[in-house]
């Protein structure tokens, strides 16, 4: 049913909520004219469903994750990590009981060998989260700048 | 496999244990237990995620939004929010939905049983059984099983997105039926999948047969729906063991709410001030005949007999239930025409209708009210985990005082434990979990 990434092609998943402020920076980051004009890079935007993150990257080669973490550093604060080397630190995701989250489904892709070759995690602390369609201006200063290291990393792979 | 027998040290002391998140459940919530002198003296299943007050945001809305408004309730079980709210809309209105239409929205039903139960199943329920804090231990030592279970639930996801759209929160459903009917061809891209999810869930069933249960049985009051012609999930009767026959307009003679202090989700009991139990083990115990000859067969072969009332047990059903589920869904696309038209017309006219179907928890109640012009004077919306809270203080209840030797510890993860065999959804009742154990 669902499209596949081939794994010569790069796929981007975007996470986040348009209507809760800054938890929707990884959607705007995915819709950016600079990431969608990116040769080989499919944009997959996503509610926080892990399960449905497992599926879409089994197959694929290289995959970005952009979303927005709560780690009790400033605002804006970007975080970067490799996820195939190294566990994601859990304690930068919000507690949720009923969604199997981006550490776990990383941790169980790991378990069951369907991890991609290489797996980026780009993280973006959030200052707001309440009701309002707005990114606050500091986490929007530091979406753009990771816009670009996104641009910059994947003209390097190509 | 863990031992559960009750240990006899510290039955002298009293004291408070207490959780304060519950893991892997659906929602937030706690739990205290107060203990004294090795006697519980009360079990508060404490929700705390706050009320979402959506009977009363639906107030003044037409009622044609009903639908998708209410299915945000839940996003494991939205169809369950979306036909409640439909089926009470049309009775209003002097609709019925039958045919094709009435059989898709089985089919998107099946989709939504497959994925919750194998998500609960699996993901939530059987790493309890290898003392595994995760799937993710468990896919360790068990990595083809864990890989079916993610494909039996992408099988069941796929049924939602084709008919629904999306697998939450569908947007394809509508009052009267849908906005677009798949052709023949489209459903029939799913047959492959479900054919390998059905044998996939009968070798799973028999997988999780082998496992150690907890020896529990409580003498339940089951309440499920029960149709003459099929395994109920779109409507029926409310029926339980215990002498309850209504039809679905007379819920309210049957179960009531109230506030607690300790919950901001209504507690809901049977007007006798008696509990009862939705879910899994209510529809397998009053509709048992009506299975398929394959998910008796292979319910039998896992050592269930035609009645359980050991709630460990759930987790056998609720993988009888996904067989089921595959089968229906198969024979569905099988003898699938496409209808005339998608949908029914449905226009307003004042009145009262009612609503309940099979959600993978249980019984979802919803009754509205609307004006000549489709205005929403009045909503009540009961959740199945509503009525299963009360059921399943008193079983911990039971539970923990066979084994009020065990340590905190033991005793906490022993609790969660049996919490999860329900199931819970604390999103859809406020809506789950910590523990707190006070012993003195």
């Amino acid at each position: 049913m669902n499209q596949r990434t081939s794994p010569a092609e790069t796929l981007l998943i975007c996470i986040g909520n348009d209507y809760r402020e800054d938890d929707g920076l990884g959607l705007y980051i995915g819709r950016q004219p600079k990431i969608k004009a990116l040769a080989g890079i499919r944009i997959l935007e996503n509610s926080g469903d892990g399960m449905a993150m497992m599926d879409a990257w089994k197959d694929a080669g290289t995959v970005i994750i952009v979303d927005a973490v709560h780690s009790g550093r400033p605002a804006g604060t970007i975080f970067r990590f490799d996820a195939i080397n190294n566990p994601l630190p859990a304690n930068i995701f919000a507690v949720s009981t009923h969604h199997v989250g981006i550490p776990e489904c990383i941790a169980l892709s790991r378990s069951l060998g369907l991890l991609p070759e290489k797996l980026i995690f780009y993280g973006i602390e959030g200052e707001n989260f309440g009701q309002s369609t707005e990114l606050s201006p500091i986490v929007k200063e530091a979406a753009n700048a990771v816009v670009n290291s996104i641009a910059e990393e994947l003209s390097g792979c190509n | 496999m863990r031992s559960l027998s009750a240990k006899k040290a510290n039955t002298m002391k009293s004291k408070t244990l207490k959780i304060d998140i519950l893991a892997r459940v659906e929602g937030e919530g706690g739990l205290r237990l107060k203990i004294s002198n090795g006697i519980v003296k009360d079990v508060q299943l404490k929700i705390y995620e706050p009320p979402r007050f959506f009977e009363a945001l639906l107030r003044g809305r037409d009622f044609r939004e009903a639908p998708d408004i209410t299915s945000r309730i839940c996003g494991i079980c939205p169809i369950a929010y979306q036909l409640g709210a439909s089926h009470a809309m049309e009775e209003i209105c002097g609709v019925k939905v039958e045919g094709q239409l009435r059989t898709l929205r089985r089919l998107i039903y099946t989709g939504e049983w497959i994925e919750s139960h194998v998500l609960h199943a699996f993901m939530l329920n059987a790493p309890d059984f290898f003392e595994a804090g995760s799937v993710i231990h468990l896919a360790q030592v068990y990595p083809d099983v864990v890989k079916n279970a993610l494909r039996m639930k992408k099988a069941g996801n796929d049924i939602m997105i084709l008919l629904g759209g999306r697998e939450i929160h569908p947007v394809n459903l509508r009052l009267g039926g849908f906005y677009k009917v798949p052709k023949k061809r489209e459903l029939r891209t799913l047959l492959d999948e479900i054919r390998w999810s059905k044998q996939a869930a009968v070798d799973s069933l028999k997988f999780i047969s082998k496992f150690d249960f907890p020896d529990f049985t409580q003498d339940y009051e089951f309440l499920a729906l029960s149709h003459p012609d099929e395994y109920a999930i779109l409507g029926g009767r409310l029926v339980s063991n215990k002498g309850i026959n209504l039809a679905i307009n007379q819920y309210d003679q049957c179960l009531t709410e109230e506030h607690i202090p300790h919950s901001t989700a209504l507690h809901s009991h049977l007007k006798n001030g008696g509990t009862c139990l939705l879910g899994p083990l209510a529809r397998y115990n009053i509709n048992f005949d009506q299975l398929t000859p394959l998910a008796k067969e292979t319910a039998f072969e896992a050592g269930l007999g035609r009645y359980c009332n050991n709630p460990f047990k759930s987790i056998l059903v609720r993988m009888v239930e996904v067989i089921y589920a595959f089968e229906e869904a198969e024979r569905i696309i099988e003898n699938y025409e496409e209808p005339d038209s998608p949908a029914i017309e449905v226009k307003p006219r004042a009145g009262t209708g009612y609503g309940a179907t099979e959600a993978p928890r249980g019984i979802c109640y919803h009754r509205y009210t609307i004006d000549d012009n489709g205005i929403i004077l009045d909503s009540k919306i009961v959740a199945p985990t509503s009525v299963n809270q009360s059921r399943i203080e008193k079983d911990l209840w039971d539970l923990v005082q066979a084994n009020v030797g065990l340590t905190d510890d033991k005793l906490k993860f022993f609790c969660e434990r049996a919490i999860r065999n329900y199931d819970p959804c604390i999103s859809c009742s406020t809506h789950f979990l910590k523990l707190d154990i006070e012993r003195d």
